[in-house]
């Protein structure tokens, strides 16, 4: 176990926990204030990558500019889903926005599927380069891939603990009625948190496209993590989300490197099925009806 | 001995202390009544009763039996049965179905012999659709038995409730205020029904915000405020005691 | 839950549909001239139909379990496994599958009943998930990714039931028999306190319903039901590999019995059965296939949430109330003939 090994693991294992957690903020985002299971997320999460991909690639447009566009077209995606699909069931049972986005899932990776072909690709690098720690190579676009999920990630604790918007997001999950009552939208904070959650999910995409490959089948592998760290840190809880990434980044890059991608997956399981066992409602979870 | 005796129970949730050192007992057959202001810590007083919470510290007693870490279906098998604030009941089943399922606790019930239909089982099913008709009429929903509780008004699904709670036969019934949303006519029906439950041998705590009814049917009454006890005894005593009074801000509460 | 059964005949007639539709159901392969491949789709619904009635045992309690998938190739792979190694044949592969996967939910479901019913999905389904990496994993004990051949079904006497025909009765009969029990078991008091979980847990808690027990309970049995059909089907097929028992299986489950209906046992039934023939006629569409699959749950939950099993109550109360105006509609009539100044359309 050389320094350099363990320089390049670690790296490997931020830059995954990062994306991760952009990607469990998400849903844990849409779950905390709508109560609903977005089972889907994944599949928004492969679109974004797409998105950015026939931009990028296809298209020759700029890299930058697809990013942006990518977050901001999923966003009315995610404001579309909500307005036509989740808000005639609101209010009844989770088990119905689990049947409704497990359509989804139906619907967008087989028509994925079918678009882009089951063929393996990938996301250009938008620069090329890097220095050395400790021997273990660092890229310039593994650099900058992490510190747009940071950006995002603190931007959008920013946007929570400081914006109007924010505050109102947060007033929603905590209590819909009393935020109703002082004179919160609610049905307009929704589409924000749909919109928001798969904008997040759509990034997160693009970076690990970019990052590694992408395929129609990609929001899967996706969903499930992102429902093992919410679940691991909290259904909505944030700080949760970002903690579960982490700890989800670290175990993947660690052990995949170490022994093999398959006691990866199975470890994940199973260290959240230890944390459930201590803290049946997550690292940061509270008790809710 | 005491029929329920809590000795220096404190209910904490992080920092919040919702229930402070609170020693507390009931004599079996009394109707004790439980005040204070909201947030005062009563109905978490039932939780930990009940066995929802677990106390911090402390411990509690009932029949002398140290009964503080069990769970809700423990305490309940043991006869302490409550009802609810809100109203708890099993929305989509009949009114009949409801209260059988609080006849389940003291009826047999052996999975195999339900599942194949073996005639002790039936015996059981029928026994227990009779004692729930019995319940249902002594308050006065007989006719209703078919409906469903979701379409009930206001007023019989709170009757319900304490029906159910009847149907377990309770030692101690512990209500959650009971004539919330009612008119002056159903609080002195229900006021009867209390005295009524008790004359079966039912040992009855009451929360209740309505003090025409908390004076007129309780023999002694505690009062929490800020998770302690700030007085207790009967109903002349408490209606003169100066905290109590501050408690509740001025006495808007009080009826005199 | 509902305490009416889903369809309303009175008692001779409904005896009558009851020995018609099981006489079709023996008489079924004879029907079509023991073709193979509309045998196939008949055991392949008697296998979904086990599957949704399963999870809807467990649906029954208030949760959803994604478990099925994972306990299905258990009941297979221990099935397969006795013959394949120990050389016992199906009449006791089946039972052990059962055993096995009943004693797994049983030590599973303690921890994985701690969880809240949203995060239980995902729990159980994790837990199908490992089971099916595990099996990937052993490659020389339990075949890897490439599984396991040869699974040959048994003869019983002369019947050799390699026979598709002599198959489907193996397959009906055990449909019958666990969708008779679920039945059984959710119409008498089992069904009461299962269902009063599912209303609510807390009161039910508080009427001395120890609800952790029952949910150990219904999951330990909806898993043996679940590993029971999964080692029919590896000796059906006589092949099995970890994928067969991916998360779809438990996905579909689920989408047969939100179709199907939520309330009584006949919602698994009518949407496995319903499903499964649209999925067998679009097969040939590829992808697409799934697509309708979506779109076909969306519409159903947007537009028929109460299922397939509904309809028939659908049907009645709309005769009822097309009755109701053609009434209304003679009453208006009449009065404006009458020189009656007209009281608008139809009732109030």
């Amino acid at each position: 176990m050389t320094l350099q090994l363990i320089a390049q693991m670690t790296i490997t294992a931020i830059t995954l926990g990062l994306i991760y957690g952009l990607i469990a903020i998400g849903l844990t985002l849409i779950f905390g204030v709508m109560r609903i299971i977005q089972y889907a997320h994944g599949e928004i999460y492969m679109l974004g990558a797409y998105f950015l991909y026939y931009w990028f690639d296809v298209l020759h447009l700029p890299y930058w500019a697809g990013l942006l566009m990518s977050a901001v077209v999923i966003f009315f995606f995610g404001v579309g889903l909500q307005l036509l699909l989740f808000r005639p069931l609101h209010g009844k049972q989770m088990l119905y926005s689990l049947a409704v986005s497990l359509a989804l899932i139906f619907i967008i990776s087989s028509t994925g599927l079918i678009t882009f072909g089951a063929v393996v690709r990938g996301i250009s690098s938008f620069v090329t380069g890097g220095v050395k720690i400790v021997g273990a190579e660092l890229t310039y676009e593994r650099m900058i891939i992490a510190m747009i999920s940071l950006t995002l990630i603190l931007g959008l604790w920013f946007l929570l603990q400081r914006t109007k918007i924010g505050i109102a997001l947060r007033a929603v999950a905590e209590d819909p009625e009393t935020a109703a009552l002082m004179g919160i939208n609610n049905r307009r904070i929704h589409y924000i948190a749909m919109g928001l959650g798969s904008a997040l999910a759509a990034v997160a995409g693009c970076l690990m496209g970019t990052l590694m490959f992408i395929v129609p089948t990609m929001g899967f592998v996706a969903t499930v993590k992102a429902f093992m760290i919410v679940i691991m840190g909290g259904l909505g809880s944030v700080v949760g989300a970002l903690v579960g990434g982490f700890i989800i980044g670290i175990i993947d890059s660690f052990l995949t490197t170490l022994a093999s991608s398959e006691l990866a997956y199975i470890m994940g399981f199973v260290t959240i099925f230890a944390i459930l066992v201590f803290k049946p409602s997550g690292i940061f979870g509270q008790d809710w009806e | 001995m005491h029929l329920l005796d809590i000795q220096n129970v404190s209910m904490h949730f992080g920092g919040l202390k919702a229930i402070q050192d609170l020693d507390f007992t009931m004599e079996p057959g009394e109707i004790r009544g439980l005040i204070g202001p909201n947030g005062a810590g009563k109905t978490t007083l039932y939780n930990v009763i009940s066995g929802v919470y677990i106390p911090t510290y402390g411990r509690f007693y009932f029949k002398g039996k140290d009964i503080t870490k069990l769970r809700p279906h423990a305490t309940a098998k043991l006869g302490i049965i409550r009802t609810f604030q809100s109203t708890t009941l099993f929305k989509h089943f009949t009114v009949l179905r409801n209260v059988m399922v609080g006849c389940h606790l003291n009826s047999h019930y052996s999975f195999f012999g339900s599942l194949f239909g073996t005639p002790a089982s039936l015996r059981h099913e029928r026994e227990n659709e009779q004692k729930a008709m019995q319940i249902l009429e002594f308050l006065g929903l007989g006719k209703l038995k078919d409906e469903l509780a979701i379409n009930l008004p206001h007023g019989h699904q709170r009757a319900l409730g304490i029906a159910i709670a009847m149907a377990a036969e309770p030692v101690l019934l512990m209500l959650d205020e009971p004539v919330t949303g009612m008119n002056p006519e159903e609080s002195a029906i229900m006021m009867k029904l209390i005295r009524k439950i008790r004359e079966r041998g039912v040992t009855i705590l009451l929360i209740e915000h309505d003090m025409k009814v908390v004076m007129g049917v309780c023999e002694k009454i505690t009062v929490l405020n800020f998770g302690e006890k700030i007085a207790e005894g009967t109903p002349e005593e408490i209606q003169k005691n100066p905290d109590v009074h501050e408690a509740y801000l001025g006495g808007e509460h009080y009826v005199a | 839950m509902n305490e009416k059964s889903a369809i309303r005949i009175r008692p001779p007639l409904s005896i009558v549909l009851w020995i018609g539709g099981i006489g079709l159901l023996l008489a079924y392969p004879f029907l079509i001239k023991q073709q193979k491949y509309p045998i196939h789709v008949a055991i392949t619904i008697c296998f979904n139909i086990s599957l949704a009635t399963s999870m809807w045992l467990t649906w029954s309690l208030g949760f959803v379990s994604f478990a099925q998938a994972g306990f299905m190739g258990i009941g297979a792979y221990t099935s397969a496994l006795f013959l394949i190694r120990l050389g016992l044949p199906l009449w006791v592969g089946v039972w052990a599958g059962a055993l096995v996967g009943g004693v797994l939910a049983l030590v599973v479901s303690l921890p994985l009943m701690r969880t809240r019913a949203v995060y239980f999905f995902m729990a159980s389904w994790a837990v199908g998930e490992v089971i099916k990496r595990i099996f990937a994993y052993y490659r020389g004990f339990l075949g890897g990714w490439e599984g396991l051949f040869n699974i040959k079904p048994p003869r019983l006497g002369p019947i050799d039931f390699a026979n598709h025909t002599a198959y489907y009765y193996l397959a009906l009969i055990s449909m019958i028999l666990i969708v008779l029990a679920v039945y059984r078991m959710n119409k008498t008091r089992t069904g009461w306190i299962f269902w009063s979980l599912h209303e609510a847990e807390t009161l039910a808690s508080h009427l001395g319903i120890h609800a952790l027990k029952y949910k150990v309970a219904a999951f330990t049995i909806a898993c043996s039901f679940a590993s029971l059909t999964g080692a029919l089907y590896a000796h059906y097929h006589q092949y099995i590999n970890p994928r067969s028992f991916d998360i779809w299986v438990s996905e579909f489950a689920l989408v047969h019995i939100i179709v199907g209906g939520l309330s009584t046992v006949a919602g698994p039934v009518l949407g496995a059965s319903f499903l499964t023939i649209i999925d067998e006629l679009l097969r040939p569409t590829g992808f697409y296939r799934v697509i309708s699959f979506g779109v076909i749950l969306i519409l159903s939950v947007l537009f028929l949430p109460d299922g397939l099993e509904s309809i028939p109550e659908r049907i009645r109360s709309r005769i009822g109330r097309f009755l109701e105006d053609k009434e209304t509609r003679k009453n208006v009539i009449g009065a404006s003939i009458k020189g009656l100044p007209k009281t608008g359309k139809g009732k109030e």
